[in-house]
């Protein structure tokens, strides 16, 4: 599971208004070599919500990412950062952990890359 | 090899599992809740009532045995149908009185999805292209790989089975698309996202598999966003007639046994979609019957499961997907005899 895919869950458990971001439990991670393209970059930045984002980026162990986001006219001049940007959002992979509702604590496994989201019977 | 598959249906006869309890379709009830909000629909008002069912309501525990049910079903039947079908678990869209033999059927599953995109009026324009899409019920991603590819757009997959949700995801990273698309196991009924997300909610034939129609419709239309678009391609049973209050009872028989085979709940017709968004105040609904657009679909099937190797495949599978393997007649059949349509329902949410 990449930090892009993790920006865009949330716990919705009945009742829970409080469910962004999940905290991360990270077992394994695994860095994947992706190809970087600067417009993807650009087009997505808006969309993040980068405390979450680079507050799990150092969960996930890379340190490289400042804590406010940067302005968005950094992201047409400032290569290094693209490439920062870029590794922690497409190549850092949980494989193994869990992903942790803020409000309740319920632990939603990581497996594989692949995060399990189904709830249970009380939870719906 | 045809007289081979006519002694397994004796088989299955003797040592005949129960099937799983199958939930019934759970509508607002119209003591709590009566829809009658007026919504405006292509220029008409429109007063909507949704019908409440009739039958009871599914125990927590049926639900947790279809969903396991689905699960297992995928699980065990996904790798035999991407190697003999490809990466489209859904129906191919054929011009009408085209012959199943000689057709190109993977073509035709890609045209289904591009009439569906036609359908709905998607647009390709750039400003008007959509970004951020959730492919509801995606088997192993097909029809997210294709969308993203097509609109350079974002896309999120969610399903019920690990095995679909794992081959999904190698998929996308065999074709350089792991950037873009990505597939986790979750509940379409209890979708991981927050309010608002996608500009595009796509559902192609996985709404016949969940047991609540309208917490399905609920979820689809919470998580679309504003001006978002939402494509359901479907299995339904026919309308019901103005004096009807349920099909007739060799219709339910014969949807009985195709929904033991796929582990699906009851059905709903293509109305009772439209119901539903009526009452959420949605704009420009629209639906069309498919029916005689798929008709090749099914015969075709059967015909690559009558194959050597279609058919040692089945024998290798396992119990679920040879039972659903020997189901595809009764499917023909629903279709000749009018009791089943392929529908698709479309419709706009509202702007901020």
């Amino acid at each position: 599971m990449r930090l892009l895919t993790h920006n865009m869950l949330s716990c919705n458990i009945k009742g829970v208004t409080n469910g962004f971001p999940l905290r991360i439990e990270a077992e394994k991670v695994v860095e994947k070599q992706l190809e970087i393209n600067h417009d993807f970059l650009r087009n997505i930045f808006p969309k993040i919500d980068w405390k979450a984002f680079s507050d799990a980026s150092r969960i996930m162990g890379y340190h490289e990412l400042p804590e406010e986001p940067p302005e968005p006219s950094v992201l047409e001049s400032d290569a290094e950062f693209l490439g920062k940007f870029h590794h922690a959002l497409l190549e850092l992979h949980l494989e193994e952990g869990a992903l942790i509702c803020p409000e309740t604590g319920r632990k939603f496994p990581v497996s594989k890359g692949i995060p399990n989201m189904l709830l249970l019977e009380d939870e719906v | 090899m045809a007289s081979a598959l006519q002694t397994l249906p004796c088989f299955l006869r003797t040592c005949q599992l129960s099937p799983p309890p199958r939930p019934s379709i759970s509508f607002p009830s119209s003591s709590s809740s009566s829809f009658s909000r007026t919504s405006q629909s292509n220029g008409r008002f429109v007063s909507a009532r949704v019908k409440a069912s009739s039958s009871s309501s599914a125990t927590a525990a049926d639900v947790r045995e279809l969903k396991d049910g689905i699960a297992e079903f995928y699980d065990e039947s996904s790798g035999i149908w991407e190697d003999i079908w490809g990466e489209h678990m859904h129906h191919g869209f054929y011009d009408p009185g085209t012959d199943a033999s000689g057709s190109d059927h993977r073509a035709a599953q890609i045209r289904m999805i591009e009439e569906s995109l036609r359908f709905a009026g998607i647009s390709e324009e750039r400003a008007k292209k959509p970004k951020r899409i959730v492919d509801v019920g995606c088997g192993i991603g097909g029809s997210s790989r294709y969308l993203a590819k097509k609109y350079g757009a974002q896309c999120q997959g969610i399903t019920l089975s690990p095995v679909q949700a794992d081959r999904a995801n190698a998929l996308a990273e065999a074709q350089g698309l792991a950037d873009k698309v990505s597939f986790r196991v979750a509940d379409a009924l209890n979708q991981p996202f927050p309010d608002g997300q996608f500009d595009l909610v796509w559902s192609m034939e996985s709404g016949e598999h969940m047991p609540d129609k309208a917490k399905f419709v609920n979820e689809l239309v919470r998580v679309a966003a504003p001006g978002g678009t939402i494509i359901i391609v479907t299995w339904c049973h026919r309308d019901l007639g103005p004096s009807e209050e349920s099909l007739q009872p060799w219709e339910k028989e014969l949807l009985k046994r195709i929904c033991d085979a796929y582990y699906l709940p009851d059905w709903c017709s293509a109305s009772d979609y439209v119901k539903l968004f009526q009452s959420l105040s949605f704009q420009d609904i629209k639906t069309d019957d498919w029916s005689e657009h798929v008709a090749p679909f099914w015969p075709a099937v059967i015909r690559s499961a009558l194959t050597w190797k279609g058919f040692t495949s089945l024998l290798r599978s396992g119990f679920k997907t040879l039972r659903g393997a020997l189901v595809m007649p009764l499917m023909i059949e629903g279709y000749q005899k009018g009791v089943i349509k392929f529908a698709i329902i479309t419709c706009r949410k509202p702007p901020e």
